[in-house]
C-alpha cells in the first residue's frame, strides 16, 4: 500500500482541496493514506469535508523547507511505499491503471524513484476550472514539461529514503531538494523510472510565480550551492526548521542514524575503562547522529555481564547496543557489525582508542567532496601510556600500489570509515584470526574501491600489554604476508615491477592539518603521564633576551632566521645567522642559565639533524605532565619568554634522522673540512669559541647535527673550498685554533685524510 | 550509460569505465569494471554485449559504447537485455556479423572444491574450451575465503551482476565473436526466468546459452 505526502505552507486552501479531490477521485486501491503536512502556515490549514484516508499534520516552523516537510511525512506514513506530490498538481481519473502499475513496479524494485511527467496548464484556467476539466476526463490546454527533474508526482520506498538519508533539510524554501534527492537515488544504484506519459497524466495548475516573494531568489541560490558542493550520497535525516523532533520523538527513531560506531571487543585487562574512554571520546560529535554498536566476541559470560553493566553506565546516549557472539573472532564480530548496523556509514572504532573531536566530521567532509568515494581514512597517533611514546602517523593515500608495494605505515583500520553497503558487499575474511583489517584494505583497493584521506589525524591509538598488535604480532605478520601475496597475485607477475614503481611515485605521507603539540595531545589521554623535557631556545638565555617583555603577549621566540648565504659563485647553503655558531656560548647569560639549571638540570642540543640547526637548552627527563608543566612555567617566569614541552620519545624520534652529507652540494674540485665527532654540543661550542667570531672563518663555519650508532653527534664544517693549497691552509688554521682534527669531504660525502694525491683535483 | 574500454599496459588491466549519459541511469557501487590476468579484445562486439549483461540494471535509456563498431544484430541483443526503451547509439546497420559458432565454451567461477561438467556436449568436432574466473577472495555467503581459487580471469564484475551473469560475460569475452554453445554454471541465486530471457536475447547473435545446474 502507498502513502501520498502533500507538503504545504501558506498555500490557498482551494488549491490544496482541489489536489486532494483529484487523488481521492482516482480511486486507486493501492493508495490508503494521504498526509497533508502543514509546515508552519501563518493560518493553520483546516480541511473541509475531509476523506477518511486524509490525515492533516500541523508542524510549527519559522522557515519553509519542503525537504523537511517531506521527511516528516515519510516518518509519519503508515506504509512502506511513498508518493509525494505538490498542492498545485491534479491527477486525471483515467490514470489509475498506470498509477497502480508504478506502485507495483516500485514494490518489485524495478526502479528506485518513479517520476511522472507533468503538463503545465494555461494561465486562463483557474483552480476550479482546471479541476472540473481534469475530473471530466478532458485534456485541458497546457504544455508538457521536459522529462527531467522530478515532475509533480514521485514514487519511492521508505527503505530507500532511509538508506540515503531522505531529503536534505539544509535546502530551504523549495528548489533543488528534489534534483538532489534524485541524483542521490541514482548514485545509490537505483534507476529512475518514468511513468507512461499518456497513461498517467498529471497537471500543474497555473499560479503567480513565487519568485516575487522576498528571499526566494537567495534561497534558490543557496540551494543551488548545496547541490553543487555536496557530492555525498548518504546524508543525515535532520530536523532543523520545525518542531517535528519535539512532537514526534518515537517517529523520529524510525530513521536510521547517519553513522554506526562499530566496536569489536573481547574480555581483557582494563577493558571496561578503555572502552568507556573510547565511547566517550565521540560524545557531542555530529549532533550525536550516530549509534554505538558493541559486539563482544568470545568473552566469558561474566565478562559480558560486566561489560553490559559498564556500558549501561554511559548515560549520554540511548543509541548504544551490545551484541555478543561466542565465536572468538574479530572478523566475525566486525561482519556482525556490518550486518546489524543501522547507520549509513560505519566508523571503525577499537575498544581501546580515543577519537579526536573532529573525527566523524572530517570523515564526512571527505565524502561530501567526492561522491565516488567508498570510505575515508585519516592519520592516527600511537601512544603508549607506560613508556610515554607518542608517535604521529599521517598515513598515505590508499592505492593498490601503495598498499602492495609501498613502504612505511599507509593506513590504520581504527582510523577508517566506510559506507555500510561497501562493508556488506566486501566482508572481512573470517579465515583470518588477525590481520583481516589489512586484508580488507588490500581487497578494497584491488577491487577498485576508493578510500580518500581526511588530511587530519582522527584517532589516538593505544599501545598496551594486551593490545592484539602486540600479543598476536607473529600471527598478524604472517597473515599480513598471506593477504599481500594473494592480492598481488591478482596482477600478472610481469606487472609487479610496475606496481613497485607506482608505489614509489605515491610514497608521500599525507599531511594532517590538526598538528597538536605533544603536551596538548597528552591532555586528550586520560591518565597519561610519560617522560617530558623542556626546550628553551638558546637565544632566550642570552643577555639580550632579558629585555622586559609582557609574557602573555610575547610571541614564541623566532628560531634563528635562515637565510641563503652564497659561499661561492652560484652556490647556496642554508645557514642560521641569527648568531654565528661561534658566538652561541659567548653571549649566554650565566646567571640566567644557572637559575634555569636550578629549576631543571639539562644540557644544550639541537632538536633535529641538519646544518646549523637552532640550538636549545634541553632539560633532563621529568616524569609526569603536571610536574613538567610546573617546571616549564617556572622557567618561563624566569626568562619572560615561552618555552616548549616535548615528550622524551618524541624528542628521540625527531632526532633519529641521519644527516644527508650529500646535501652539502660539494662540486667537483671542491672540499669541505669536517671536524672530528662530538657527542656533546657544548664541548664543540667551547672549541668553536676559540675562533674569532667576527672573522670570516668564524662567520662561515657551520655545525652539523647528525645521528648515528652513537646517537646524536655534532660536527663543525667549513664551507666548500677550492684548491689544494687553500684547503691545506684553512685546515691548518682551523686545527690550530680549535684544537680539533679535520678531515676533508669530497663530492662523494666520505671523509678522508688530506694527502698530496688530493692535489689531483 | 556511456562505456569507455581501455587497456592499461602498465598494470595489465582491461578497464571499462562507466559514466552516466542520461537521467535514467543508476550508478553501480563501482564505476569501473576491471579484468586482469587475461587480455580482452577491445574491438570485438562481444565486449559491449558482455558489458550490457553485467550492467543491465544500471543502464538507462541510452547505451553508448565508444570504440567498438556495433552491428544491428548485436544492438538488437543489447536492447533485449537492457530493455525495449533503450537506445543503442552508433549502430552500423550494414554490419550484420553474428557469432561464427566455431567454439563451445564452458564458463564458471573458479573453485578449489568442485567443477561443473557440461550436460550435453555436442558430438561434432567443434572445439570446446573451459574458462573460469575469480573475483573477491571472500564469499558474501560464508564470509570466508575457503575454497577460493584463482581463475583464468580475475575481475570485479561480481559487484555489478550475479555470478551466472559474470560467467556469461566472461564466456562471451573469451570466445569473442566465435562462440556457439555457452555452458554456464549457475548458482542458487540464479533466476531461471532471467537466464531464459538472456538466452532468448543471445540467440539473435547465434549464441546458445546452456545453464548448468
Amino acid at each position: 500500500m502507498l502513502s501520498l505526502i502533500l507538503p504545504v505552507r501558506n498555500w490557498p486552501l482551494e488549491r490544496v482541496q482541489a489536489c486532494l479531490a483529484s487523488f481521492v477521485a482516482l480511486g486507486s486501491d493501492k493508495l490508503s493514506e494521504i498526509l497533508v503536512i502543514d509546515f508552519g502556515s501563518d493560518e493553520p490549514i483546516v480541511l473541509e469535508a475531509s476523506d477518511p484516508m486524509i490525515r492533516l499534520i500541523r508542524l510549527e516552523a519559522q522557515l519553509w523547507s519542503l525537504a523537511e516537510a517531506i521527511n516528516a511525512g515519510v516518518l509519519l506514513a503508515r506504509n512502506e511505499l511513498i508518493a509525494k506530490t505538490d498542492a498545485d498538481i491534479l491527477i486525471g481519473p483515467a490514470s489509475r491503471a498506470e498509477f497502480d502499475r508504478m506502485v507495483s513496479d516500485l514494490e518489485a524494485r524495478r526502479f528506485g524513484l518513479g517520476v511522472v511527467q507533468a503538463t503545465d496548464l494555461h494561465e486562463s484556467l483557474d483552480t476550479p476550472a482546471a479541476l472540473a476539466a481534469v475530473l471530466a476526463g478532458q485534456e485541458p490546454l497546457g504544455r508538457l514539461r521536459p522529462k527531467w527533474g522530478q515532475g509533480g508526482l514521485v514514487f519511492f520506498s521508505k527503505l530507500l529514503w532511509d538508506q540515503i538519508g531522505g531529503f536534505d533539510s539544509r535546502f530551504t524554501g523549495w528548489g533543488n531538494e528534489d534534483n538532489d534527492f534524485a541524483e542521490r537515488v541514482r548514485r545509490a544504484g537505483h534507476r529512475i523510472g518514468w511513468a507512461e506519459r499518456d497513461a498517467l497524466q498529471i497537471f500543474h495548475v497555473w499560479h503567480p510565480p513565487s519568485y516575487a516573494a522576498t528571499g526566494v531568489i537567495s534561497q534558490r541560490l543557496r540551494n543551488q550551492k548545496i547541490a553543487k558542493d555536496d557530492k555525498s550520497v548518504l546524508r543525515p535525516v535532520a530536523f532543523r526548521h520545525s518542531n517535528f523532533e519535539a512532537l514526534s520523538a518515537p517517529a523520529l527513531r524510525r530513521a536510521s542514524p547517519l553513522v554506526t560506531l562499530g566496536i569489536a571487543t573481547t574480555g581483557r585487562l582494563n577493558r571496561n575503562r578503555m572502552i568507556r574512554e573510547a565511547i566517550n571520546s565521540f560524545k557531542g560529535q555530529i549532533d550525536q547522529d550516530f549509534e554505538i554498536l558493541v559486539v563482544d566476541n568470545g568473552s566469558t559470560p561474566e565478562d559480558v555481564a560486566d561489560l553490559k553493566t559498564n556500558l549501561d553506565a554511559i548515560r549520554w546516549t540511548d543509541q548504544l547496543r551490545l551484541e555478543t557472539t561466542e565465536q572468538p573472532s574479530i572478523p566475525a564480530a566486525r561482519n556482525m557489525i556490518s550486518q546489524l548496523a543501522r547507520g549509513r556509514y560505519i566508523c571503525v572504532v577499537d575498544d581501546d582508542d580515543i577519537a579526536f573531536s573532529n573525527r566523524l566530521a572530517d570523515h564526512l567532509k571527505v565524502m561530501q567532496g567526492d561522491g565516488l568515494l567508498h570510505g575515508s581514512h585519516g592519520g592516527w597517533i600511537d601512544f603508549d601510556q607506560s613508556t610515554g611514546v607518542i608517535e604521529r602517523n599521517g598515513g598515505k593515500h590508499r592505492t593498490p600500489a601503495t598498499l602492495l608495494r609501498g613502504s612505511g605505515k599507509i593506513t590504520a583500520h581504527p582510523a577508517s570509515f566506510y559506507r555500510t553497503d561497501v562493508l556488506r558487499a566486501v566482508p572481512y575474511d573470517e579465515a583470518f584470526a588477525l590481520g583481516s583489517d589489512l586484508d580488507l584494505a588490500l581487497r578494497l583497493a584491488t577491487l577498485g574501491f576508493s578510500v580518500g584521506h581526511t588530511n587530519t589525524y582522527v584517532t589516538l591509538r593505544r599501545y598496551h600489554s594486551t593490545n592484539v598488535t602486540i600479543t598476536g604480532q607473529s600471527n598478524q605478520v604472517s597473515n599480513g604476508a598471506t593477504a599481500r601475496s594473494r592480492a598481488l597475485a591478482t596482477y600478472a607477475w610481469q606487472k609487479i615491477e610496475a606496481l613497485t614503481d607506482l608505489a614509489k611515485a605515491n610514497d608521500k605521507e599525507a599531511y594532517c592539518r590538526n598538528q597538536l603539540a605533544i603536551d596538548s595531545l597528552a591532555e586528550l589521554i586520560p591518565g597519561y603521564t610519560g617522560q617530558w623535557q623542556i626546550y628553551v631556545p638558546i637565544s632566550a638565555l642570552t643577555s639580550a633576551a632579558r629585555a622586559p617583555v609582557e609574557p602573555e603577549r610575547a610571541p614564541f621566540p623566532a628560531e634563528p632566521a635562515l637565510i641563503e648565504v652564497d659561499y661561492s659563485a652560484g652556490r647556496s647553503q642554508q645557514m642560521a645567522v641569527g648568531q654565528a655558531p661561534s658566538t652561541a656560548l659567548a653571549q649566554l647569560n650565566s646567571t640566567l642559565l644557572e637559575a634555569v639549571l636550578a629549576i631543571a638540570p639539562g644540557d644544550i642540543c639541537t632538536k633535529h639533524s641538519g646544518l646549523n640547526q637552532p640550538i636549545y637548552f634541553r632539560s633532563e627527563p621529568i616524569s609526569g605532565l603536571r610536574k613538567a608543566r610546573r617546571a616549564k612555567s617556572a622557567i618561563e617566569e624566569l626568562i619572560k619568554l615561552p618555552s616548549q614541552l616535548n615528550s622524551v620519545r618524541q624528542g628521540e624520534l625527531d632526532r633519529e634522522v641521519p644527516f644527508a652529507w650529500n646535501a652539502l652540494e660539494i662540486k667537483p674540485g671542491e672540499r669541505v673540512l669536517k671536524s672530528e665527532e662530538y657527542g656533546d654540543l657544548s664541548s664543540l661550542l667551547m672549541s668553536l669559541a676559540r675562533v674569532e667570531a667576527r672573522s670570516l672563518m668564524g662567520q662561515t663555519l657551520s655545525i652539523v647535527s647528525d645521528f648515528g650508532d652513537e646517537g646524536q653527534t655534532y660536527f663543525l664544517v667549513s664551507p666548500p673550498i677550492k684548491g689544494y693549497e687553500e684547503v691545506q691552509s684553512i685546515k691548518f688554521t682551523l686545527e690550530r685554533r680549535t684544537g680539533m682534527a679535520f678531515h676533508q669531504v669530497a663530492t662523494n660525502g666520505v671523509p678522508s685524510e688530506l694527502t698530496l694525491s688530493s692535489r689531483a683535483h | 550509460m556511456r562505456y569507455q574500454a581501455s587497456y592499461d599496459d602498465v598494470l595489465g588491466e582491461t578497464r571499462v569505465q562507466l559514466s552516466s549519459n542520461c537521467y535514467t541511469d543508476a550508478f553501480p557501487l563501482l564505476h569501473t569494471i576491471v579484468f586482469r590476468r587475461q587480455e580482452i579484445d577491445l574491438h570485438s562486439q562481444s565486449l559491449p554485449l558482455a558489458c550490457a549483461i553485467l550492467t543491465a540494471r544500471f543502464c538507462g535509456e541510452v547505451f553508448e559504447f565508444s570504440g567498438t563498431k556495433i552491428g544491428n544484430d548485436y544492438a538488437e541483443t543489447i536492447r533485449r537485455i537492457i530493455g525495449p526503451n533503450t537506445n543503442v547509439t552508433s549502430v552500423d546497420g550494414h554490419h550484420r556479423t553474428i557469432s561464427s559458432g566455431e567454439l563451445d565454451i564452458l564458463s564458471e567461477r573458479a573453485r578449489a572444491d568442485q567443477r561443473a561438467e557440461p550436460m550435453q556436449r555436442s558430438r561434432d568436432n567443434t572445439a570446446f574450451t573451459r574458462i573460469d574466473w575469480s573475483g573477491d577472495f571472500v564469499s558474501t555467503d560464508t564470509r570466508n575465503s575457503q575454497h577460493y581459487a584463482f581463475g583464468a580471469y580475475h575481475t570485479n564484475a561480481e559487484f555489478f551482476a550475479s555470478g551466472a551473469h559474470v560467467s556469461i560475460a566472461i564466456g562471451l569475452l573469451h570466445g569473442r565473436d566465435r562462440c556457439r554453445n555457452l555452458f554456464v554454471a549457475t548458482d542458487k541465486d540464479s533466476s531461471v526466468a532471467e537466464l531464459r530471457a538472456l538466452g532468448d536475447a543471445l540467440r539473435c547473435v547465434s549464441v546458445s546459452l546452456e545453464p548448468l545446474t
